[in-house]
């Protein structure tokens, strides 16, 4: 499978701390790709890696078939790249920095700028750092779509905006979505939810599961049973089975692979006689929730 | 539009003040630079504050340099600037034309500027400019520029200055401790440690833009900081050669003697101070020096072995009582410092001595007479020179890029054509014309080393004074210089260096002890025993 972004077995060590373990990722031509994750999983690291911001300690990253350590001037024309702690140069005006900006970028649209530049109501007049957090937002990421990149990077762009900022936001980028391919890291899963295409979650530095939302969506069930008489949960459940618990005669957990057919074949073995079976999807959050629970147990168990 | 002028155009609207600023300091070094001629020879107060002026040029220029360079700052991760298709090569040219353009060239403006308000054709000297353009490139403006390229800011840029400043003040304190010889040469050292200054500061740099390793690029910075220092430590140690002045073969015909003054000097009557070194002055003759030669002391060395294989051993260490040698016979008296205590022990002891003097030799060529005018006189191979107006026995002259490599300046007292005072008239009129036919010489000397195409520095005007002194028998004269006074310069060519060595035998310490004085408030107080607090 070939992406415009594919990471193997990268590694970022800062002194003895090991902010990626090991990342093997790939973000598909056209996907709209969420990196999720807690703060501190490795999310800005990874993007900071992939712009060669950053150098990997081992492994390699490739953005369009370029290693991420040879990305240097004309790669990023097609490249789109902003950030929540991005430093911009405040003592430009609004204007004055697109001005600056446009000779660097053959495809630079002035149109689609002038365009941005009203959707997003930028105050052209005005200084880069005379303007509030969302608005700055809304000047870098016009700045960048401005120039019809073919890969737009943004690492939490959304972070501490208002809802309405965020959804002007959005939508912007979902205009542009059609020609680019987007990454997004977010340790928000709601903002995300609505409009990613693919997800992949990232903690500690090592991305517990990649996958097509849709796929993510149809892949984790809650199930809810009742047995015929009250019983405590037998051991060696399948694997799949997450957070299952027991509350008299009622079982619940969460099918981490779910198959209709399949499952109801193992509940009926496992548990014989039973009612009430249902099966209920689940929104990204709660999917997410119940894997880093899943996660934190079995390391406490393993700890044990 | 081309990249380097887009970030050109940017960097001028960014950093006009700091441009301005430059610019503004370069007016005044201009200024100050032309008001100082005016003023050579006197003293007035407002000769006190043009080293602020001065000193305002390298820092218009650290200002500037660092922040244009700061202004893409090479240090972090959170720049703007490196995901977007900046060439680092396009961005390092940016910076360069900015440098070039606000402080190089206004800089060769003002000094062909000065040239020729100094009355010096501008033109002939254009590649000694260019020189000296190189030179301030190599510092302080490579090294301001590589500090800048590892520092993210002002602040870390001051720091950086900080720790410039405390590295020169190692190496100055080290330059105490390390002991030094005279007969040293340093300019190898010297040209070695800007070698890897420069190279140091390129690496930085290229590291910098090309590759942005702020980690790496500082450790080139320490590694060659850390060379320059090994060089200087070592220096005095390699350099240090005998060989430059040989000891004459013997049988040979030897440049110049070296003996002990006969006349012995009067014994101190006032005991050595308990704190000081004691210094021993020891009296010299020197003759041999051939017609249409004359020489320098370079170094001299004093040895000292006692009975009981006492021993002890001065460093090479420079002259600074011999003067001018000239052919005939010079004598100077010699000074060397000894550690009280070795003096105590010694100083009634009959010791050998040995006095090692080492000169330089030069051959006296191409004279020519010149008569002091009314005001500037043109100098040829020199410059512009002119009578001091407060002192007649100085001339000061204006070198264009630099001094000449040597220079000698002659005047004869007998054709002086300076008034006398009025009482020395009347004497003079009564004094018989046999008196009135005693004769001496004076003399200036000027040896600058390798000739260079110009001096490392901004003035591209180089002043100095010309102070002709001489001996008439025992007395120190000063030369009389008015306008139509001739004078005769001079530009010996170096021979050869040469050493000489005497002997003495059964010389006491105490006999030859100097008298320690002091200087204060300007007046020399001898220090007396018991009155010290």
């Amino acid at each position: 499978m070939s992406g415009v972004i594919q990471t193997e077995n990268l590694v970022k060590k800062f002194r003895r701390v090991e902010a990626l373990k090991g990342l093997n990722l790939q973000v598909p031509q056209g996907a709209i790709f969420a990196l999720v994750g807690p703060n501190g999983a490795g999310k800005t690291t990874a993007i900071k890696v992939l712009m060669n911001i950053l150098e990997p300690t081992s492994g390699r990253a490739r953005i369009f078939e370029t290693d991420s350590t040879q990305l240097e001037g004309r790669s990023f024309a097609t490249i789109g790249y902003v950030s929540e702690n991005q430093e911009l140069p405040l003592w430009m005006r609004v204007s004055g920095f697109m001005e600056y900006l446009r000779p660097f970028y053959p495809s630079w649209d002035r149109d689609l700028e002038n365009e941005l530049a009203k959707k997003f109501e930028l105050p052209l007049d005005r200084k880069l750092r005379h303007l509030s957090r969302g608005m700055r937002m809304k000047a870098a990421l016009a700045s960048v779509l401005a120039y019809h990149p073919k890969l737009i990077v943004l690492d939490e762009p959304f972070s501490g905006l208002d809802p309405l900022v965020r959804d002007e936001l959005i939508e912007s980028l979902l205009e542009r979505a059609e020609e680019a391919t987007v990454l997004i890291s977010s340790h928000d899963l709601g903002e995300i939810e609505s409009f990613a295409s693919h997800v992949g979650y990232l903690e500690e530095g090592a991305l517990l599961f990649s996958d097509e939302m849709t796929t993510l969506a149809d892949r984790f069930r809650e199930v809810e049973l009742t047995l015929n008489a009250p019983g405590s949960l037998p051991e060696n459940l399948p694997e799949s089975w997450v957070q299952a618990s027991t509350s008299a005669t009622v079982v619940r957990f969460i099918e981490s692979s779910f198959d209709e057919e399949r499952t109801n074949a193992e509940i009926g073995k496992i548990f014989g006689e039973h009612r009430n079976l249902t099966f209920t999807p689940m929104s990204l959050r709660s999917i997410f929730l119940a894997t880093a629970k899943t996660r934190r147990g079995s390391k406490e168990k393993q700890g044990a | 539009m081309n990249q380097i002028a887009n970030i050109f155009k940017k960097d001028i609207r960014h950093h006009w003040a700091e441009i301005v600023l430059c610019q503004a300091a370069l007016v005044a070094f201009v200024w100050n630079e032309v008001h100082g001629w005016k003023l050579q020879g006197s003293h007035t107060l407002s000769q006190n504050w043009p080293a602020a002026i001065v000193a305002l040029l390298p820092v218009s220029w650290w200002l500037l340099i660092v922040r244009a360079v700061q202004g893409e700052s090479l240090v972090g991760d959170r720049q703007f600037w490196t995901t977007r298709p900046y060439e680092w090569k396009k961005l390092l040219a940016a910076k360069t034309l900015l440098i070039l353009l606000f402080i190089n060239i206004p800089l060769l403006g003002a000094q062909m500027f000065l040239l020729a308000k100094a009355g010096f054709v501008p033109t002939p000297y254009l590649p000694g400019l260019l020189w000296m353009q190189l030179l301030l490139i190599n510092l302080p403006l490579l090294p301001i520029a590589a500090l800048a390229s590892v520092t993210r800011n002002i602040a870390q840029g001051l720091l950086s200055l900080l720790a410039v400043v405390l590295f020169v003040a190692g190496m100055l304190a080290l330059d105490s401790i390390v002991s030094q010889s005279a007969l040293s040469s340093t300019d190898d050292s010297d040209w070695l440690q800007s070698a890897v200054l420069v190279t140091a500061c390129i690496m930085t740099i290229w590291l910098q833009y090309a590759r942005r390793k702020a980690g790496r690029a500082r450790m080139f910075l320490a590694v060659g900081a850390a060379g320059m220092l090994i060089i200087f430590a070592a220096t005095p140690y390699l350099a240090h050669s005998e060989s430059g002045y040989p000891l004459p073969f013997a049988g040979s015909h030897a440049p110049f003697r070296a003996i002990l003054s006969p006349v012995k000097p009067e014994p101190p009557k006032i005991p050595p101070d308990k704190d000081e070194e004691v210094e021993i002055a020891i009296p010299i003759v020197t003759s041999g020096i051939a017609d249409g030669s004359l020489a320098k002391v370079k170094a001299v060395r004093l040895s000292l072995e006692g009975a009981d294989s006492f021993r002890w051993e001065s460093k090479w260490q420079s002259s600074y009582g011999s003067g001018l040698l000239l052919p005939g016979m010079n004598s100077w008296i010699e000074s060397f410092k000894l550690d009280h205590k070795i003096f105590d022990r010694m100083k009634f002891v009959p010791l050998k001595v040995r006095v090692s003097v080492a000169i330089n030799v030069f051959r006296d060529q191409d004279a020519m007479q010149i008569t002091a005018g009314r005001g500037e006189f043109d100098v040829p191979r020199v410059g512009r020179c002119r009578v001091d107006a407060k002192n007649s026995s100085s001339i000061e002259c204006q070198a264009p890029l630099v001094k000449p490599e040597t220079l000698l300046v002659r005047a004869e007292s007998a054709t002086s054509t300076c008034p006398l005072p009025d009482e020395e008239q009347s004497d003079a009129d009564e004094e018989d014309s046999a008196a009135k036919a005693t004769k001496w010489t004076t003399y200036a000397w000027e040896w600058n080393g390798d000739q260079r195409p110009a001096e490392y520095g901004v003035s591209p005007v180089e002043s100095f004074s010309l102070y002709l002194t001489g001996r008439n028998d025992d007395r120190f004269e000063r030369a009389q210089i008015c306008p139509g006074t001739p004078l005769t310069f001079s530009f010996p060519k170096f021979v050869q260096g040469s050493r000489a060595e005497f002997e003495v035998s059964e010389l006491k310490l105490e006999d030859y002890r100097k008298v320690p004085f002091r200087f204060t408030f300007g007046v020399p107080t001898i220090i007396k025993k018991g009155r010290k607090k």
